[in-house]
């Protein structure tokens, strides 16, 4: 059976890579992971493993070609397979286009055409308590608003079109200044959703480690990842003026996410996120509609004494190197591209931030969030996602936490270390778009 | 006569609650002329021989239904008179935790099936019980106490006539004090003895002077033995007399001084105490001892009411369903 | 939660209650039955233990074979006298079902049902209950006219220390009269009379529906419509002409009014923003206007339009059959009320 080589998605603002050179030549034996060609993109430039072993039967994008993400760019046969070229045109040609949607029964208010709403003599706008409800929760104004109630009342579905019509599905990235004037960088991406999700990274991390994952839930979610405090696009104070505990983080978080008006959100936390979004959901229920728990902190005590040596040294290179390599399984994915990334975070005191960090949730070599006692009245559905073969934080966390959350729901990735969402991108992006999907069933 | 006299035990048990009766309602008065009891209070004193004559032949197996003016069957059937004082008043320590009030007073382990605020709304309630008994085969009897005033509401007459034809074993007690609020019986009722009206049920009835401990005793039995023994329904009359008006407060306009003294000269319980000395049953001495027994365990009574808290105001909620 | 698929029969909604009936006397010997002509033919030497009728429609048919007439009681037309018998029965140990033959008759047995039945256990403090069952039949259409054919169930549902229970098919007839005859308070089961022919699925075995909880007879987007007794098919019947047209209702029967599933139709209303209510009973201090106020109360800012009520109008059900057919809410008023608010 034939496995169809694809244009890698790298991040979510990737829409094609350029391919640089193949590593390997048609008819040579490949081993699922072997690096067999190179790709360039706006941002990066990286090897690309193959998905399948066998033999590299075909290369359908020679070097040079620009390919759409996801695009066909060579065929991977088993050992004495081979293909017609009927057969190879077939399995490359772009997929036919899905047949179209089923005429959707038309929503509520939108069967009356759209017409300006009613004011009364005092110019008083007809709008129902439900608009007016919903209007003032998206910061809507209801004389931008067009009716489609019966005698030119706006309605709420009036209020979410307005709404929805001003949402921007493509990637935007802000930079929201808090109460105490230090600033927090986020990404919004996707369309209007019923449960928007937000993605909180762990320590040492920043949200491009989501963009994988968010490139998988980009067409069916509205979502926000933040850079917590300390980290990657956030400001990076000194520790002396700033609270790096949980406590402050999810203050900050809170803060963040409350200036936009949003929905309740599915929050996603990997490892010390993980903790952030425990801490959110206990503080600040009303903006939670769900966890999601990648390897995550503050469900049990132990932690890695190796992560611990590593932040209590020096910043830069072999700091981050030392890290990625704990972090991940396979030890292919600890790449000078990512290694100068989570090194350039380092400075501009990002280092001294992020120790700080370390230093209040680790103190005496132990997971210290106090957050235990409070699990327990956590009311929300909640999705918990572990690499089997995590050395920061061990999977039998997630298993305890399955007491805690007796309704909670566990996926166990083999083959993974602490970070699934870069490892197993697919997979944590399947597994949340369906556990969000659930919620509305 | 099918009843013998009842032993000295039994007489000088029927005398202390005659005198527990006539005590409670005169404190009753007193309390609720001084304010300490909210709402409206009607006093059973006049009327003691027939509540204590009839009850005196049940057991908290058998059930009653009584009126708004029915402290005395409380009393009679045994429930507690320290929560009936406290009841009066409105306290949590009252029979019904404040939530009844004197024309709400009930027990249901005591047989006691509620005072009531509704002329005549007793009599079916009766007949339930004493099916429930009938159903059961257990050789209970229920007793519905009514007045004048009842025995011309529908209820009146469609409870005899259920009772006749299943047989129920309740016994029908018309107190007939003369006087329906202020309107005499002898004006409002059709026949000059209600116990007339039995005989278009084809059921006994029975005309008893009500202030006269032996005559309703006497009758009582027989009624309940008959009831007992599946034999039916009986409506016993018992000619009496309220020596107060209706309610506490009432001028009374309606009755003559002549008659209200006529009748507290035939007062039932200096009766059943004269006959008690003239039978060498009690001294003077022993029954003057009940009297001042039972007058200090009331004063403690109304001290301990007062003294009791207010019910919780979440109280007001409660009670309403089994479950909601 | 696991839903066990259970085996179920075709039957009547008349079926359905003298199978509950049968039940409840089965599994508690306190359980007795007392009405007018519930048997009929009593003491008629040819009809010992056979009934002449087995109740005027026939609900109470063959139990007096089975349980005698000790617990089948044919009672004379005494509304006063048996409702009061049953209360006086229930607050001493019985758990009686009564068939008042008409829920218009209450008139004659008021005051023992609300004054001491439905007050007994509050008067009291507590320390007594009156598990009662009165069964009585409600609604126009068959030309019974203005003494026969009232509903007035918001009159019971007005009034604390009664449950009332309205059940609009054969399946939820039999589960909610179980329910009511377990249960410790004085219940009014309201029977609709245009109802008892129409046949369902009904589940076998004993399970009791619980009192309180609503039910989704239709699932919609667009309006929610709770509508009670008989008017669920009249509402289900106007959802299929409103969805040729491309709006769905949401059907909502709250099996029981008091209590009320107040939960259920407001998160239905959340998610539709509109309300109407079908109601069969008269306009004022109703249901109807009940569940609008708690709406309006409670849920006033999901609401995209005006809560509607529809429902029969101020005045006694007429007899002449083109008059008492506008009395009674037609799919054809309920379509065109949702029209008006979307």
């Amino acid at each position: 059976m034939a496995t169809i080589v694809k244009m890698p998605k790298w991040g979510l603002t990737m829409t094609q890579g350029t391919i640089v050179d193949w590593l390997v030549e048609e008819g040579a034996e490949v081993s699922e992971g072997d690096m067999i060609l190179t790709v360039e993109t706006e941002k990066a430039v990286d090897d690309v493993g193959a998905p399948a072993s066998g033999v590299l039967y075909k290369i359908v994008a020679p070097a040079g070609s620009e390919i759409d993400v996801s695009g066909p760019i060579a065929l991977i046969v088993e050992s004495g397979e081979s293909l017609s070229d009927a057969e190879i045109d077939a399995l490359i040609k772009p997929e036919s286009a899905a047949p179209a949607e089923a005429a959707m029964p038309a929503e509520a208010g939108t069967r009356r055409e759209r017409q300006s709403a009613r004011r009364d003599a005092g110019g008083r706008i007809n709008a129902s308590p439900a608009a007016k409800k919903l209007a003032a929760a998206l910061g809507v104004e209801l004389t931008e608003v067009e009716a489609t109630g019966p005698g030119g009342r706006i309605t709420s579905d009036d209020v979410q079109r307005a709404a929805d019509e001003n949402v921007d599905p493509s990637p935007t990235e802000g930079v929201a200044t808090l109460a105490s004037g230090r600033t927090v960088h986020y990404l919004d991406a996707g369309p209007k959703s019923n449960r928007p999700i937000v993605f909180i990274h762990g320590l040492g991390g920043s949200l491009s480690s989501w963009q994988l994952v968010m490139g998988g839930l980009a067409s069916g979610h509205r979502m926000t990842a933040v850079d917590l405090p300390g980290h990657g696009g956030s400001a990076k104070s000194a520790p002396a003026e700033t609270d790096y505990s949980v406590t402050g983080i999810a203050a900050d978080v809170a803060e963040t996410l409350t200036t936009g008006n949003r929905k309740p959100s599915i929050l996603v936390g990997h490892s010390l996120g993980g903790a952030v979004a425990l801490k959110l959901a206990v503080d600040h229920p009303d903006l939670v509609a769900g966890l999601v728990l990648i390897d995550s902190a503050a469900l049990g005590s132990s932690i890695s004494q190796e992560l611990l040596d590593l932040m209590g040294g020096s910043s830069g290179v072999e700091t981050a190197r030392g890290l990625l390599s704990l972090f991940f399984q396979d030890q292919k994915l600890v790449t000078d591209r990512g290694i100068e990334e989570m090194a350039g975070f380092h400075e501009d005191g990002g280092w001294a931030a992020q120790q700080a960090v370390a230093n209040a949730a680790f103190s005496g070599g132990s997971q210290q969030f106090g957050l235990f006692s409070e699990l327990g009245s956590i009311d929300k559905p909640v999705l918990l996602i572990w690499g089997e073969h995590d050395r920061v934080i061990p999977l039998s966390d997630a298993v305890a936490a399955l007491t805690v959350f007796p309704d909670g729901l566990l996926k166990v990735l083999p083959d993974t270390g602490h970070v699934p969402q870069v490892e197993r991108a697919e997979a944590v992006a399947t597994a949340i778009d369906r556990f969000v999907r659930s919620l509305d069933r | 006569m099918t009843t013998s006299l009842p032993d000295r035990e039994r007489l000088l048990d029927a005398y202390t609650r005659m005198v527990e009766i006539r005590t409670f309602e005169d404190a009753a008065g007193k309390n609720f002329a001084d304010g300490l009891v909210p709402g409206f209070v009607h006093l059973y004193a006049g009327e003691e021989a027939v509540a204590v004559g009839i009850c005196s032949h049940l057991t908290d197996d058998d059930f009653i239904t009584s009126t708004h003016r029915g402290h005395g069957h409380c009393i009679a059937k045994g429930v507690d008179i320290h929560g009936m004082v406290a009841e009066l008043m409105g306290k949590s320590t009252g029979v019904c935790h404040g939530k009844g009030g004197s024309m709400h007073i009930a027990d249901v382990d005591k047989g006691m099936l509620g005072a009531n605020g509704i002329v005549g709304a007793g009599l079916p309630l009766a007949c339930g019980a004493a099916l429930t008994a009938k159903i059961r085969g257990n050789g209970a009897v229920s007793v519905s106490f009514f007045g004048d005033g009842a025995s011309n509401q529908g209820t009146f007459h469609e409870a005899l006539n259920l009772a006749a034809i299943w047989k129920l074993p309740v016994i029908f007690v018309c107190e007939n004090n003369g006087y329906a609020e202020a309107t005499p019986a002898s004006y409002a009722v059709s026949v000059g003895d209600i116990a007339n009206r039995a005989a278009a049920y084809d059921i006994p009835g029975i005309i008893v002077d009500g202030l006269d401990f032996f005559s309703v005793y006497e009758a009582a039995g027989a009624a309940v033995d008959r009831a007992r023994s599946g034999q039916g329904p009986t409506l016993i009359e018992a000619k009496t007399y309220r020596f107060y008006g209706h309610f506490q407060g009432d001028t009374i306009t309606y009755r003559t001084d002549e008659e209200v003294s006529r009748y507290r000269d035939r007062d039932p319980i200096t009766g059943l105490r004269t006959f008690l000395v003239d039978h060498d049953l009690a001294t003077s001495g022993e029954l003057d001892a009940i009297d001042k027994k039972v007058n200090e365990a009331l004063a403690r009574s109304w001290d301990d009411a007062k003294a009791a808290p207010w019910p919780a105001v979440e109280d007001a909620l409660t009670n309403v369903y089994v479950s909601y | 939660m696991v839903a066990v698929a259970r085996e179920t029969r075709t039957m009547s909604m008349k079926d359905a209650l003298n199978e509950a009936l049968r039940i409840a006397m089965r599994e508690d010997p306190n359980v007795i039955l007392l009405g007018e002509d519930i048997a009929g033919g009593a003491d008629v030497d040819h009809l010992i233990n056979e009934d002449a009728w087995g109740g005027p429609m026939g609900v109470t048919k063959n139990l007096v074979q089975e349980f005698g007439r000790n617990r089948v009681l044919d009672t004379p037309i005494t509304e006063a006298g048996f409702i009061g018998a049953a209360v006086g029965a229930a607050a001493t140990g019985l758990r009686p079902v009564a068939e008042l033959m008409y829920v218009d008759f209450f008139g004659c047995c008021m005051d023992q049902i609300f004054d001491q039945g439905a007050k007994l256990r509050y008067m009291f403090g507590g320390k007594a209950k009156c598990p009662l069952v009165i069964r009585t039949q409600i609604g126009a259409g068959v030309n019974a006219a203005a003494q026969h054919s009232g509903c007035h169930y918001s009159v019971f549902t007005h009034m604390p220390g009664i449950k009332t229970v309205i059940p609009s098919n054969p399946a939820d007839a039999k589960g909610l009269l179980l329910s009511a005859i377990r249960d410790d308070d004085l219940v009014m089961f309201f029977e609709n009379k245009v109802l008892y022919g129409v046949r369902g699925e009904v589940p076998d075995g004993d399970e009791g529906i619980p009192l309180g909880k609503g039910d989704i007879k239709r699932a919609g987007d667009d309006v929610t419509i709770v509508a009670i007794s008989r008017m669920v098919n009249q509402s289900l019947t106007a959802a299929k002409t409103l969805s040729g047209e491309g709006i769905e209702v949401e059907i909502i029967d709250p099996r029981t009014l008091s209590p009320l599933d107040e939960d259920m139709i407001l998160s239905s209303v959340e998610k539709t923003h509109r309300l109407v209510i079908v109601d069969e009973d008269n306009p004022r201090c109703s249901a109807a206007a009940d569940i609008a106020a708690m709406v309006a109360d409670k849920g006033f800012d999901l609401l995209d339009a005006p809560i509607k009520m529809v429902t029969a109008p101020h005045t006694p059900v007429p007899f002449s059959p083109p008059l008492e057919q506008v009395y009674v809410p037609s799919p054809e008023k309920i379509a065109e009320t949702v029209r008006e608010i979307v």
